[in-house]
């Protein structure tokens, strides 16, 4: 967390709307992504990012360590996620097709490596629940410890721990080898 | 499993290729949405608001009371209890008004911004208000004369709203708090004269106190109790002579009791002997206090627990004997209310963060029925004559109508209302019956 961001998360939490305004800018592209693979469809997606940011303004003040604002709210729009899925659960999803060829960036080492590895992870996200995709957009993509994962989704450690075994079995993963997350994971927890 | 950490390694930048969409075009209208909406006072979180040191210290230890006091108390109980049978044998007590079963009147509800009634078959439908702003929480007098109802000046007006009273055909309406801040659902007094409810203030919002006010306007608001101690869901007794609450300490968790006072806010006493780190259930951040007296007044229910697992517990009322659960599950079960009669308990089962079952059981827990599923959160409402409950499905699925279900056919009386949905205040999602004498 940059001493920047705790100022205007700090700045946000006493009611100024500029600061908020500023923290949201800089993250809603990555919040949109993550609801998009969790939910996999552009519209839900919007619903949920909107509604976690929402609920993030509105209840800024019960935030209790500032330093974990990133976390918190990936964990409101993730949790915005599930609540959409729950409630339409009867309806169905729309599953937003990616062309493969747009897939493709010409700056991997080894393209036809890359597709297949997204082929098989798209499948793999495909068969899972909302839940399971939560796991891993959270372990993976945002980047949170298991524990906290966990604590974000309401679900016993070991629950996780097995269903991310399960998913990544799918993708011929070891689940033992260790895992390079990206930047802002780290221990604790946000409210 | 093969070893294959090539994938994983790539997975984060896979992840971001499969759901990497346009360039977000909706974050104008998220920052309007958020610039028009007030934020929650930090005391509306309860337990997460309190720092880490606090969560990780041990709670403070609950005073025990000594073997032989309680044997001793025991063994008066016991007197009692048998003295009681002895002389009301298996009669059952007939309770005065403004209490026990009664006449069902009309249910009064939120429809379109204003406050409507209906017969309980959902005939007669009609506004009562018809004056500026949204209405919401609707709330008859125990004699059935008055309604007391909050205004809104929109459905963005989180947290300010006035407290109003009018005649029961919504006429003679005054104001009789301007500065309602975050106020919980109100209760009035047995004989109509006073309202009890909680509520933060202007210049503090940090703050939840009890107050109370006079119906007729004749005098303002007045805060009750310790003004330093921070106070939610204040209800008064049947007899009008108490107040029941919820007393915490922002700095210390599991603070969280249940505690009577005086109505002029004297003798406060603490009836909870357990740590509770969280109340009400999502109840609680919706308005709905989570605590009802009996009609006789002898008994208190309470939903408290930690903030994913709460049980329904029911206290004497005189503090002589500590709370025991009626009914609890890996769920929150919260939102728990009495029959008229005091036979029956309803109350709300479900997770944090989704739309609860409502059930109904007996008095002591037993014989537990479920209802009807994914509520909106506001307090089940029994009818006076104890044949309906009314309430009112997640209004995220269905928007279009609250319900009046028969406990003994089942059978469903639906009264249409517009949305005018109050982000998590007291808003459109609330009904109350009328109470009329039995003839």
């Amino acid at each position: 967390v940059t001493v920047d961001q705790r100022r205007l998360v700090d700045q946000a939490r006493q009611g100024d709307h500029d600061a908020f305004a500023e923290l949201v800018r800089g993250s809603i592209a990555r919040l949109d992504t993550a609801a998009r693979l969790i939910l996999r469809d552009g519209e839900l997606a919007r619903d949920a990012v909107q509604d976690g940011l929402f609920r993030a303004w509105r209840d800024l003040r019960g935030l209790r360590e500032p330093d974990r604002f990133d976390a918190w709210i990936y964990r409101l729009t993730v949790n915005a996620c599930l609540d959409i899925a729950r409630r339409r659960r009867r309806r169905p999803i729309e599953v937003e097709i990616v062309e493969i060829t747009e897939l493709l960036a010409p700056s991997l080492p080894d393209p036809s490596d890359e597709v297949a590895d997204r082929i098989l992870v798209d499948g793999v996200m495909r068969r899972l629940d909302e839940r399971g995709r939560s796991i891993i957009v959270l372990h993976y993509f945002v980047g949170l410890p298991l524990s906290e994962v966990a604590s974000c989704l309401d679900l016993p450690l070991g629950t996780v721990k097995s269903r991310l075994s399960r998913a990544l079995a799918e993708m011929r993963i070891d689940a033992h080898e260790p895992v390079p997350l990206p930047a802002f994971a780290s221990g604790g927890s946000a409210s | 499993v093969n070893a294959d950490p090539r994938v994983e390694n790539r997975l984060p930048r896979i992840l971001t290729d499969l759901g990497t969409g346009a360039t977000p075009d909706y974050t104008d209208s998220i920052l309007a949405r958020t610039a028009a909406t007030r934020q929650r006072p930090s005391w509306m979180f309860t337990t997460r608001l309190l720092t880490m040191t606090a969560i990780t210290s041990p709670a403070a230890p609950v005073r025990r009371v000594p073997l032989r006091t309680i044997g001793i108390a025991a063994l008066l109980l016991l007197a009692l209890a048998v003295g009681a049978l002895l002389t009301v044998g298996n009669q059952p007590r007939r309770l005065p008004p403004p209490y026990g079963l009664a006449t069902t009147g009309v249910v009064s509800y939120v429809n379109d911004g204003q406050i409507w009634v209906a017969a309980a078959d959902g005939s007669g439908r009609r506004a009562i208000t018809t004056t500026a702003g949204v209405k919401g929480l609707p709330l008859f007098s125990r004699d059935g004369t008055r309604i007391a109802f909050l205004t809104y000046a929109s459905v963005f007006s989180l947290g300010h709203a006035s407290l109003s009273v009018a005649d029961a055909d919504g006429r003679g309406s005054m104001v009789i708090d301007p500065d309602a801040y975050f106020i919980n659902t109100p209760s009035w007094s047995p004989d109509g004269r006073l309202l009890v409810y909680g509520k933060a203030s202007a210049t503090d919002e940090e703050a939840g106190r009890v107050y109370v006010a006079a119906s007729d306007g004749s005098s303002p608001p007045r805060l009750v109790g310790d003004p330093n101690a921070f106070a939610v869901a204040p209800v008064i007794s049947p007899d009008g002579t108490r107040i029941a609450f919820f007393r915490f300490d922002p700095a210390r968790p599991e603070s969280f009791q249940l505690t009577v006072m005086d109505i002029d806010g004297s003798h406060a006493l603490g009836l909870s002997r357990g740590a509770f780190a969280d109340i009400g259930g999502a109840g609680m951040e919706h308005g709905t206090p989570g605590i009802a007296w009996s009609p006789d007044g002898t008994r208190i229910l309470f939903g408290a627990g930690s903030p994913d697992d709460q049980d329904v517990f029911v206290v004497d009322a005189g503090g002589v004997t500590p709370e025991r659960v009626i009914a609890t599950g890996p769920q929150l079960e919260y939102a728990a209310t009495w029959s008229p009669s005091g036979s029956q308990v309803a109350f709300f089962r479900g997770e944090r963060f989704d739309f609860p079952d409502l059930y109904v059981a007996a008095a002591d827990g037993s014989s537990q029925r479920r209802i009807a599923t994914h509520l909106s959160w506001f307090t089940p409402q029994w009818s006076p004559d104890e044949r309906v409950i009314a309430v009112v499905p997640n209004p995220d699925l269905n928007r279009g109508e609250i319900r009046l279900i028969d406990l003994a056919t089942d059978e469903i009386v639906p009264i249409p209302i517009a949305g005018t949905y109050i982000d998590n205040q007291p808003g459109a999602d609330t009904v109350s019956f009328q109470r009329l004498p039995l003839p």
